[in-house]
């Protein structure tokens, strides 16, 4: 292919409009650019008329919205009631969908996997020995007399029992959350993993179990109590208690305590066997007080960091944030890597907001010289997902304070720039590019800087000063820098309506620049020339 | 009929039906936009539910100045790229992406053009797959949902500029591939061969 007219407009153009006349007829004589024409109209509307039509049905499934809202719900605790309020109606219009004409998702429906164990799907129906493993979405057992059982994505249990007078899990891996009705005496519900036992009477309450590490067991309603895999009691769990049992092993010496929710002073040691031997450990979840800095467990940071970091590749950012969750402000930069971590599984949660909590400990726990990276996630997350660009342009501020020689300067310097410039003070914002221009001149974002700065020269009646601005960076080392110079010397010559420079100009652009970035502001100052010829 | 604003207002002052009728009016809009944002693979129907439960979430932000469709594309934008940054099958997604070849009609009477057509479509495809996702996500908005510039940068909070730029080069990456894959010649065939009897009448 030999004439790129076409694929230049394409490069400029918003699409959906008409092409011009005169490249409309060009396009029909040009066989390079009419076969690139069609082939790339037929591209678009062949992937559009393939992906038109969803292939599934949309019927609001109010396990998964249920779930979703009830995190959510729990996550804004706090937060006004109207914001609750907004879920509850969501909830009842999903009810009401239902009950005007749509139909419940299948039940028990079961696929056979090569390992023997099985794929769920939502409402399941299980028998005793079954191997259950849910996929990319929550499964779901349940029983009116037994209780509900929530498998999270990716959770693969064994199903010991469940009759009328047992319930019993093998968790092997993930997470799962019981809701269950209160048990007669003679019966009972059971969630076993690796390393204990969680036995209930009726109550509300979460087993996270993450093979080879821990078992973290959190209670919402009710009491659970949870035993050591070979037998013994560890403790008996109340409405807020959360417990972490450990694989056992030399660093679990220190002195294990329960937390129930709502003391205000510590609370006694649980009685029970030697639990260090055991390798049980406290866990400070959520709004639990810090209490477990001194408690250290067998796995150190850099391994729980590791395998968060695996659960966030694997999709589960939610078990990630429970691994992590039970760090402890301690100022050491161990620390500050697991709460940056933290932030890292809460952003892919979706939980914006906690993930921004998480990073400011991070940098907290680095006491002055936090990596550079961290900033700039905190940047972006404030700016782009929070909404919140001067609270971004703060932290950006941090860094510069942090990092003056940094790696992310110029993007530093750039972003408070357009802050300032969106703010209404472009003094201020000519200062910080001529700052970025000065402290990182090899930065990417220098020869935009450069460009900028020469633009507001031009604003003044005197074209001259811009003139020699550009013209001193023709031959800059950096060819954006350079390409930018060339472009903005062209944007003086037609100020001076000096066309036959801008012309050469241009054409020295297409000589020397053939894959510039700035390819496309040049085809339009060129197209200007016919009209402007004309009206000479 | 009730416009979206209004329906929004209903919703906010807690109305069970005015958010049954937001889902029947949307849904399928966003599901389509999901589906080419992220494929097959991409468990639509609950990023469906997601992008509803978090529009739930962040209603009081919404606007009656700006359009609810353009806030809702920003939203589901949003939602799809958490799922796909955040998500270990993203190279198996992407080959996802070529599936829509076998959807791919053949309507054409002639056998060679249909084949063509797949060809091309399977091109595209993996092109789209393979592309970062925020330019996917512009370009999407564009070819396909036909927003312009202004639309997609508020509904993804960018500037303009940063939305056309984007554009551009995945078009680019779309263009050099059909480009290099010789589409540009193989579509010519009939048009050169209309050219040929037209000029020889």
């Amino acid at each position: 292919m030999s004439c790129d007219r076409l694929g230049l407009w394409l490069d400029s153009s918003e699409g959906r409009e008409p092409l011009p006349s005169e490249l409309g007829a060009h396009v029909d004589a040009c066989p390079d650019c009419r076969g690139l024409q069609i082939a790339y109209d037929r591209s678009v509307g062949l992937i559009g008329k393939a992906s038109a039509t969803v292939p599934m049905a949309l019927v609001p499934r109010p396990d998964v919205l249920n779930g979703m809202v009830r995190t959510r719900a729990r996550r804004q605790a706090a937060s006004r009631v109207a914001k609750f309020m907004l879920p509850v109606a969501a909830l009842l219009a999903v009810a009401l969908w239902l009950a005007t004409g749509f139909d419940p998702p299948a039940e028990g429906v079961l696929a056979d996997r090569r390992d023997g164990a099985l794929e769920t799907t939502p409402a399941l129906q299980v028998r005793e020995g079954q191997a259950v493993e849910s996929g990319d979405r929550e499964a779901v057992i349940s029983d009116p007399g037994t209780g509900r059982v929530n498998l999270a994505p990716r959770t693969r249990v064994r199903v010991q029992a469940w009759t009328a007078s047992a319930a019993s899990f093998l968790l092997e891996d993930g997470r799962l959350t019981a809701q269950v009705e209160h048990r007669s005496p003679g019966q009972s519900f059971e969630v076993h993993t690796e390393y204990a036992i969680v036995r209930v009477t009726g109550t509300r309450f979460d087993v996270v179990h993450h093979p080879g590490i821990e078992t973290v067991v959190t209670v919402e309603q009710g009491e659970v109590q949870v035993f050591a895999a070979s037998g013994p009691l560890i403790a008996r769990l109340p409405a807020g208690g959360s417990l972490t049992v450990t694989a056992p092993g030399p660093g679990s010496s220190a002195p294990v305590r329960g937390f129930p929710a709502g003391l205000d002073v510590p609370p006694a040691p649980v009685r029970g066997p030697d639990l260090a031997s055991l390798g049980v450990r406290p866990a400070a979840i959520g709004r639990f007080p810090r209490r477990a800095s001194s408690v250290r467990g067998p796995i150190g940071e850099d391994e729980r960091v590791t395998r968060a970091l695996q659960l966030m590749e694997a999709g589960r950012a939610e078990e990630a944030v429970a691994l992590l969750s039970g760090a402890a402000a301690s100022d050491t930069p161990e620390h500050g890597r697991r709460f940056a971590a933290l932030g890292d599984a809460q952003w892919l949660a979706g939980r914006h907001e906690e993930a921004q909590r998480a990073y400011e400990l991070a940098l907290a726990q680095w006491q002055g010289r936090a990596p550079e990276g961290l900033y700039l996630d905190l940047a972006v997350l404030l700016d782009d997902r929070l909404g919140r660009p001067v609270d971004a342009g703060a932290v950006w501020r941090r860094y510069l304070q942090t990092w003056p020689q940094g790696r992310y300067v110029g993007r530093a310097l750039r972003e408070l720039a357009d802050l300032e410039e969106a703010a209404g003070r472009p003094d201020a914002a000519r200062e910080l590019r001529a700052r970025l221009l000065a402290d990182s001149p090899r930065s990417p974002e220098a020869a935009d800087a450069y460009a900028r700065l020469g633009r507001d020269l031009l604003d003044l009646p005197d074209p001259d000063p811009a003139a020699r601005w550009f013209e001193a960076r023709l031959d800059d080392p950096d060819r954006d820098v350079a390409e930018a110079a060339l472009v903005g010397l062209m944007r003086v010559r037609m100020a001076q309506d000096r066309w036959d420079d801008m012309q050469a100009l241009g054409l020295e652009h297409a000589r020397r620049f053939d894959r510039g970035t700035r390819k496309d502001e040049v085809r339009r100052m060129l197209d200007t020339l016919p009209t402007r010829e004309a009206g000479r | 009929m009730l416009s979206d604003v209004e329906v929004v207002g209903r919703c906010r002052r807690g109305d069970p039906a005015a958010w049954a009728e937001l889902y029947r009016r949307h849904a399928p809009t966003t599901a389509r936009f999901l589906y080419r944002l992220v494929g097959h693979g991409g468990d639509i129907d609950d990023l469906v539910q997601q992008v509803f439960v978090e529009l739930v979430a962040s209603l009081d932000r919404f606007r009656a100045d700006a359009r609810f469709t353009t806030w809702l594309y920003g939203i589901t934008a949003h939602v799809a790229c958490d799922r796909l940054r955040g998500d270990a099958l993203w190279h198996r997604r992407n080959r996802d992406y070529g599936e829509w070849c076998v959807l791919a009609r053949d309507d054409s009477p002639d056998p060679a053009d249909g084949a063509l057509a797949r060809a091309i479509l399977e091109a595209a495809s993996n092109v789209l797959g393979a592309m970062d996702v925020k330019l996917r996500v512009v370009w999407v908005m564009n070819e396909l949902e036909g927003l312009d510039s202004d639309q997609i940068g508020k509904a993804l909070g960018i500037p303009a500029t940063t939305v056309r730029v984007r554009l551009f080069r995945a078009r680019r990456e779309l263009r050099d591939e059909l480009v290099a894959a010789g589409f540009d010649r193989a579509t010519l065939g009939p048009v050169i061969r209309i050219g040929v009897q037209a000029r020889g009448a």
